[in-house]
């Protein structure tokens, strides 16, 4: 196991050996200490590894991540998994804004809550948060699936495309051109995969409900001009 | 404090002008300021005069307000200026991020949130 404790090792000496790993080494498990808010911590990471950051964290980190496993045994500052490509990226607290904001694959899973424009231009990622989201979620989500174990705040989807966002709470508003639609047994079964793999134990797929596009707003039309 | 911009800042230094409220530049957190004491001068408490602000202050803005007995927090409806509270039974604490808050003492147990939009939290003693 490699250790970096951030209040010895400067933060580009710790991401600079994560992004240049040993070639072909079997210890892929490194431990992060004392980040104390730090930003872009292991951000950039390419290779199949295994990070565990003891403590909270600053904006955007494990931000644009393939393959890697980085899990945050605290809460993450904004930005978390952003444009994330693959992996896996696990939050044990909470996620300030923009947590997976425009990524593209991979799975971001949240224990606990996470703040405003969770998922903004998603493209792919999959982001299960086990409490609560803020407000204007999902707002231009193109494409992936975005659960929400609790509830979800005000504008949720706006101008959504086709993202599909699962809530099992209540939804407090859904933004411009977003519905909610029926759960069909691919949805029961996407979602199962989806809760499984996020470690969600004793929830059901058929407590939430489904929202999408209306497909209302793809193209500008003037009849429309007040919801753009 | 004031992090954010008011765009109706001109509108209202006329108003608190004519009210008799003098400037000293043409800032719009001097604005907001201004109005806040005006408020108050009229027998709200900094709390009422938070929650008028969210009716009168158009922009986007996160404030961090203290007066002689009161400390108060309101964002703007839409919120994307960052912010982020500890609160312990000791004190509340403001940062734009936790990396500001995080060599208080006792912030491993301390509640750590971000405050809602057009929310108005509001501590007096």
């Amino acid at each position: 196991m490699h250790v970096f404790d951030l209040a010895e090792t400067p933060l580009r000496e710790l991401n600079s050996a994560l992004h240049n790993p040993p070639a072909g080494a079997n210890d892929i498990v490194w431990e992060i200490r004392n980040p104390r808010g730090g930003h872009a911590v292991a951000v950039g990471i390419d290779s199949d590894l295994q990070v565990e950051v003891h403590g909270n964290v600053g904006y955007y980190c494990g931000g644009m991540n393939k393959h890697a496993t980085v899990t945050i045994h605290g809460s993450a500052g904004a930005g978390v998994g952003e444009n994330m490509m693959s992996g896996k990226i696990i939050v044990e607290g909470d996620a300030s804004q923009y947590a997976g904001a425009t990524g593209h694959g991979g799975l971001l899973v949240i224990r606990g809550n996470a703040s405003s424009r969770c998922g903004i231009s998603m493209k792919g990622i999959d982001i299960v948060v086990h409490g609560n989201i803020g407000h204007m979620s999902a707002f231009m989500a193109q494409t992936g699936n975005l659960v929400v174990l609790g509830d979800a705040g005000d504008a949720l989807g706006d101008s959504i495309y086709e993202a599909r966002l699962f809530v099992r709470g209540q939804v407090k508003s859904l933004g411009a051109d977003c519905i909610e639609k029926e759960m069909r047994p691919e949805h029961i079964e996407l979602l199962q995969d989806l809760l499984d793999e996020a470690g969600v134990e004793g929830v059901s797929p058929s407590e939430f409900k489904r929202y999408g596009s209306a497909r209302k707003l793809y193209n500008f039309d003037i009849d429309n001009v007040d919801a753009y | 404090m004031h992090n954010g911009s008011l765009s109706n800042h001109n509108n209202l230094r006329r108003e608190l002008v004519r009210e008799g409220m003098t400037f000293e530049t043409e800032n719009d957190t001097e604005v907001a300021a201004a109005y806040l004491s005006s408020k108050m001068e009229h027998g709200q408490n900094l709390g009422q005069a938070l929650e008028s602000g969210l009716d009168d202050l158009d922009g986007f803005y996160t404030f961090v307000v203290g007066t002689k007995n009161g400390f108060g927090v309101v964002r703007d409806p839409i919120a994307c200026k960052p912010a982020v509270m500890a609160e312990t039974d000791q004190y509340v604490a403001f940062g734009s991020e936790y990396r500001a808050l995080a060599g208080l003492p006792g912030i491993e147990d301390a509640k750590v949130w971000e405050p809602e939009p057009s929310t108005v939290y509001f501590w007096e003693h």
